[in-house]
Order: C-alpha cells, then structure tokens, then sequence
C-alpha cells in the first residue's frame, strides 16, 4: 500500500513541474519544446502505472484461476 | 540520507548548468557593446591622433573594457613578438586566441575578421569606412543578441533546476 500511496505522490510531482516547464517554454516562444515536455512526461507516468495495471493482470488472473 | 544528498548534488548540478547557460546568454550582448566601444576608441586614435597601428591598439587595450582587453592587447603584443608581421596576420592571431574563451557566436567572429583583413592596409579613410562598417555590423549583432537573451536568460535559469528535480523524481 505504501509504495502505491509514493507512486501518486511522484505522478503528481512530475505533473507540477511539467505544467511548471510548459508554461516557462510557452513564455519563451518555445510551443513545440512545450509539447515534447509534456509527451515525455506522459509517458514517464505511463511507464510507471502500466507496471502496476500488469501486477493488477497478474492478481486477477491468479484469483479465478485463468491459467 | 545517502539518497537525499544525491537528490540535493543532482539538483545543484543541472541547476548550475543551466545557470551556466544563462550567463553564457547575457555575456554576449555586453561583450558585443564593449567590442563597439573599443572600436570607436581605434577609430578615434586612427583619425584624430594618427597613431600607429600597434601602439593604437596597445592604447585601445589599456582603456576598453576588461572583456574585450584580451583581443587588443594580444594583437599588440602580437606586433611587438614579431617584426614584419602585417597587421592581419596580427590580428588574426589574437582573434584565435580570443575567440574560445568568449560567448560570441561564429558570425561575430567573421565580422572580425573581415574588419582584421582590411587593418592597417590603406589610407586613414578607408580604415575608418571599414571600421564604421564593422560597428554597423556589431550593433546589429547586438540587438539580436539582446533580444535572444531576454528570451532565453529567464528560460534556463528556470530549466537547469526543473530538469534537475524531474531526474530526481524519475530515478528516486
């Protein structure tokens, strides 16, 4: 549970300083640097919550037995 | 503990990287403006004092700005190292030398050049022409250079520490 609870603590970081970078690129004149910031850190996210969709899988398919 | 002083060392590193950058963005525009200054001190020796080439130039180093001393008195001393040098060749030298230790950008430099190649080679006229021509180029230089930095000071002073605690919380 704990390591969870840390995950969405760092999503949300990564969230805050990927808004925080778009908008001082976007104040630069740098909209396409903006939007490569904030597809990198999608995928960041994603990286980290498909780990946990696959564990969630796994659990599943051991509780009703779908081997 | 360990890991919260990697996280600190992490941040300062790329914080100061970009900072680095930052200043590297506001030293040009002053370098830019002191080169100018110094040129119209060269060209007021040349034209109302009449002053030979080298001592013109040691002159120019001894006043201008502590930026751009280095070029005027390496050219200067490049004259008094070797008789028979001519005063491109001179000239060139010292821009070699010059060069990497500043911010300047490569189209800087071949205005430089193209002023060196046309020093001391003709009359006092032309020299000034080539000279006033030179600071034309500078202070068009010098408006970019300022507009490109009051875009790009604020962006990487903020970007160093922003990349530095995105790193920090992808590998924490």
């Amino acid at each position: 549970m704990g390591s969870s609870i840390d995950l969405i603590f760092k999503i949300a970081g990564v969230g805050i300083l990927v808004a925080v970078l778009n908008a001082i690129l976007k104040h630069a004149g740098k909209e396409e640097q903006g939007h490569i910031v904030t597809l990198a850190g999608l995928a960041i996210v994603f990286m980290w919550v498909i780990q946990l969709l696959a564990t969630l899988f796994e659990q599943v398919k051991s509780v009703f037995r779908l081997f | 503990m360990l890991k919260l002083m990697g996280a600190a060392m992490v941040v300062a590193a790329s914080g100061l990287g970009g900072l680095a950058v930052a200043a590297n963005y506001s030293r040009r525009p002053r370098e830019l403006k002191a080169l100018r200054s110094a040129l119209q001190m060269l060209e007021t020796e040349v034209v109302y004092s009449a002053t030979p080439l080298p001592e013109a130039l040691a002159r120019v180093a001894g006043k201008c700005d502590r930026l751009v001393e280095p070029l005027f008195s390496r050219a200067a001393a490049e004259f008094a190292a070797s008789t028979g040098i001519t005063a491109a060749d001179a000239w060139e030298k010292a821009l070699v030398h010059y060069y990497p230790g500043t911010a300047l950008k490569p189209q800087d430099l071949s205005i430089l050049r193209s002023l060196g190649s046309s020093l001391g080679r003709s009359d006092r006229e032309d020299q000034v022409k080539h000279l006033h021509l030179a600071m034309e180029q500078l202070k068009t230089a010098t408006a970019g250079a300022e507009e490109e930095a009051a875009r790009n000071i604020k962006l990487w002073s903020y970007l160093g520490f922003l990349g530095g605690l995105i790193t920090v919380l992808v590998i924490y």
